[in-house]
């Protein structure tokens, strides 16, 4: 774990060498430099109206990025992200007409069942997670069309779906106030309660953890979970920006989340990351975006740019993770 | 030491790169205007000597002048017809150069030459009306064919009425609901035919695997192939090999990267770039002000869609210096993709004047992010931004009906029951079908009807039931 990982460095009294070493404190600098250097080539970045749109949509793919860390944390992947955010979605917009709770309802509780799905598959099938995350991506997207036949559901008559999108509480986006929500409660179970430690313990070493007496499938269909239901919470903060539902809406979305999970400072392996570093990543993640997209690259020459920053700061986590000689 | 010494090195890196992101900036130069000499390259000429005649006087011509012999066009005696060819044919001006730079570097001239243009099969002319009312077959949607009457084949048996011809149709998009009603329209006419069997793929916007399909038809040794090609290039060669077998192969919509192709039935794409660059003009007309800052959300680059719209809807606002392009930004079909270019935009320039989407998405995706940005009335004196929006979707021609939108230029995907008749025509060599078979182009839709540059719109009710995708309620 990264915060025992600090704290055995403190212990050695080497203070400087655990902050270089904190993936989160990098990554606020990194966010920082962003902020300051982006601010100087591209003015209309620190405008207060740009920050809360960077801040609105780093919840979305933030919220999908906290469940991708905790799958992660575990030790696993999930690669279908994007599509339970699809059939989620799909589902609940059939019950958009019987009012915006019971269709967000609908939403939430199907994204937990195919979280439930993929964690079930993953743990009594004994499947590694990448292949069946990989199938039930495709399965999850393909039922997606089956059941609109590739239609949109529109949300014109459904403000209250509509304003967890676009809606402000006391000056601060709806989506934020639900994204830092979701991340403290998260932060809080995985840093204070037994369930949150066993989380980690079995993504650092899945076996150990099983013969210490931790129910290590019981743990992996919890993150499971906690992973489709955020996919489902972020699909209608993204829907209802563009006021339709679309079976196709998440596709690609796993990508965003995990590189931002990664970004973060999660681990690929398991057994070491933060919400609060998650948190950090996708903003730092929607900042290089915006900073991007109002620099006016280009689309097709962003996402060079975009994939170019993030082997960056990979790199960068590698560098100081490197053992000393 | 070394670990901080190797951050700065990739905190480096990273000034670096902003530094290429801040020199290639979004900040475009201000629109530099042409002299007074005279504009246009020499036209080509179009076969039309009415046509090249008004060319050869609107030559010289750019702004207020423009402006006044676009408006005096019906009082030379052409029908609304022939205006909409006048401008689609327009050359273009160099009265503003920032245009006239902007559609030479992205070679708009190529598209346009290629893309077929000329007469309707048999002169056919739609009118108001007609047309089928069909369910889709794949969507449920309730729809209106409207060019069933064009090259129209009777109910029943094909050809030889003992033999099953076998059809292969590949596209990409069921989950797509231009594309899914394109499907509908090709099954529909498909089904009137009782030995006809068609085979529906979807190549799921892969251009691999739209080959591969292709390839599975030519193993198949199936009669005809009707496609929707998404971009040209990867397209040519797969055309090309059923062609070799054999196999008619028919593209309806965009055009495929092959002139070697049995037959084409194009769309109006020329028809709504133009349009909208006369509505964009008559209504800063109307508003007394010919200086305007466009903003221009587009289709992927390269696509047919995206290069012919854009390129026509260029040259007529090439005659008006006072417009300025303040910026074009691409997106990959993706409505989500262009609401993000709208919202860029929106935060880049405090004055935008006109979004133009190229397609249904981009519009809709920008008047979304108006709308959460609370900039819809955001121009000068309080004017609202003016949506030129192109696709008559339902959801589309709405915003027309509800003034959200200013105007629509439809382009319906309910043509490629055409491409059915056409291919089934060459397969059982009833008819003989010309290789370019052209759609009749569509008038304008405006909240109220108006009479732009002479020419009749048609209101969001008279266009309705031909519209595609679903309803709104």
């Amino acid at each position: 774990m990264e915060n025992s990982v600090v704290s055995s460095d403190l212990d050695n009294g080497n203070v400087k060498k655990a902050i270089l070493k904190n993936h989160t404190f990098i990554l606020f600098i990194i966010l920082a430099c962003v902020m300051i250097i982006g601010s100087i080539f591209v003015p209309s970045l620190a405008q207060k109206g740009n920050l809360l749109n960077v801040l609105r949509l780093a919840s979305i793919v933030g919220l999908a990025a906290i469940g991708a860390t905790v799958v992660l944390l575990v030790g696993e992947i999930d690669l279908s992200i994007g599509s339970v955010m699809s059939l989620s979605l799909v589902a609940g917009g059939m019950m958009v007409g019987y009012g915006s709770v019971p269709a967000l309802a609908a939403t939430c509780l199907t994204g937990i069942v195919l979280g439930i799905i993929n964690g079930v598959l993953v743990t009594k099938l004994k499947i590694n997670s990448l292949m069946v995350t990989l199938g039930t991506m495709s399965v999850f997207a393909g039922f997606a069309n089956v059941v609109t036949r590739g239609q949109s559901v529109f949300l014109y008559d459904a403000p209250f779906y509509l304003s967890l999108g676009r809606g402000y509480i006391a000056g601060i986006p709806v989506p934020v106030i639900i994204f830092l929500s979701v991340g403290i409660l998260l932060s809080i179970m995985l840093k204070y309660t037994k369930t949150g430690k066993e989380i980690y313990f079995t993504g650092a070493n899945t076996r150990a953890a099983w013969i210490s007496g931790i129910n290590t499938d019981r743990i992996k269909l919890i993150a499971y979970s906690i992973s489709g239901l955020t996919a489902a919470l972020a699909g209608p903060l993204l829907s209802s920006q563009t006021n339709r539902i679309t079976p196709i809406q998440g596709v690609g979305f796993e990508l965003s989340a995990i590189a931002v999970a990664v970004l973060g400072g999660t681990s690929l392996i398991g057994g070491k990351g933060t919400v609060i570093g998650t948190i950090l990543g996708a903003l730092t993640f929607q900042l290089l975006l915006n900073v991007l997209t109002l620099s006016g690259v280009g689309t097709y020459m962003e996402q060079v740019l975009k994939g170019l920053l993030l082997i960056v700061i990979v790199v960068v986590y590698q560098i100081v993770d490197k053992p000393r000689k | 030491m070394k670990r901080v010494s190797k951050l700065l090195y990739v905190l480096l890196i990273l000034v670096m790169v902003f530094s290429v992101v801040g020199c290639g900036g979004g900040e475009k130069e201000p629109a530099q205007t042409g002299d007074n000499q005279t504009n246009t390259e020499q036209p080509a000429a179009t076969g039309n000597e009415k046509l090249d005649a008004l060319y050869q006087e609107v030559a010289g011509l750019q702004g207020e002048e423009a402006l006044k012999f676009f408006e005096g066009l019906k009082d030379k005696g052409l029908s609304d017809a022939e205006i909409l060819q006048f401008f689609i044919d327009l050359p273009l001006s160099q009265a503003n150069e920032q245009i006239a730079k902007m559609y030479k570097d992205e070679g708009f001239e190529m598209y346009s030459k290629s893309y077929p243009k000329g007469e309707t099969y048999n002169g056919f002319q739609w009118s108001k009306g007609s047309g089928t009312k069909i369910t889709g077959p794949f969507s449920k949607n309730d729809l209106k064919l409207p060019f069933t009457d064009y090259v129209a084949l009777p109910e029943g048996p094909v050809g030889d009425a003992n033999k099953t011809y076998n059809i292969g149709v590949v596209f990409h998009g069921f989950s797509h609901p231009w594309l899914i009603n394109w499907a509908d329209a090709a099954k529909w006419e498909a089904d009137r035919h009782p030995n006809v069997k068609i085979n529906v793929q979807d190549a799921e916007f892969d251009n691999n695997k739209w080959a591969s399909i292709m390839d599975s038809f030519i193993a198949q040794k199936v009669d005809g192939i009707l496609v929707w090609p998404m971009v040209e290039a990867p397209t040519g060669p797969p055309v090309d090999r059923a062609v070799q077998a054999g196999i008619p192969v028919v593209s309806v919509d965009r055009t495929a990267g092959t002139q070697d192709i049995t037959s084409r039935i194009t769309g109006n794409f020329p028809a709504n770039g133009a349009q909208a660059g006369m509505y964009a003009i008559w209504k800063l007309a109307q508003e007394g002000d010919l200086n305007a800052k466009v903003v221009m959300l587009r289709k992927p680059l390269g696509s047919t869609a995206d290069a012919v719209r854009t390129g026509h809807f260029l040259k007529v606002l090439s005659y008006f210096p006072g417009i300025e392009i303040l910026k074009s930004y691409h997106d990959t079909d993706n409505r989500e993709e262009a609401f993000t270019n709208a919202q860029s935009a929106l935060q880049a320039y405090p004055e935008i004047d006109i979004f133009f989407g190229t397609g249904d998405h981009e519009a809709l995706a920008a008047l979304e992010a108006t709308k959460m940005a609370n900039r819809l009335e955001s121009r000068k004196d309080g004017k609202k931004i003016i949506f030129l929006s192109i696709d008559d979707s339902k959801e589309a021609i709405t915003q027309v009906k509800d003034g959200l939108f200013e105007v629509n230029t439809p382009y319906t995907p309910l043509i490629s029951d055409i491409g059915m008749r056409v291919l089934l025509n060459i397969v059982t060599k009833s008819a003989e079908m010309p290789k370019d078979v052209i759609t009749p182009n569509i008038p304008m839709v405006t909240q109220k009807g108006d009479v732009i540059f002479g020419m009749q719109t048609q209101t969001p009710d008279q266009w309705y039931e031909y519209t595609f995708g679903p309803a709104l309620n």
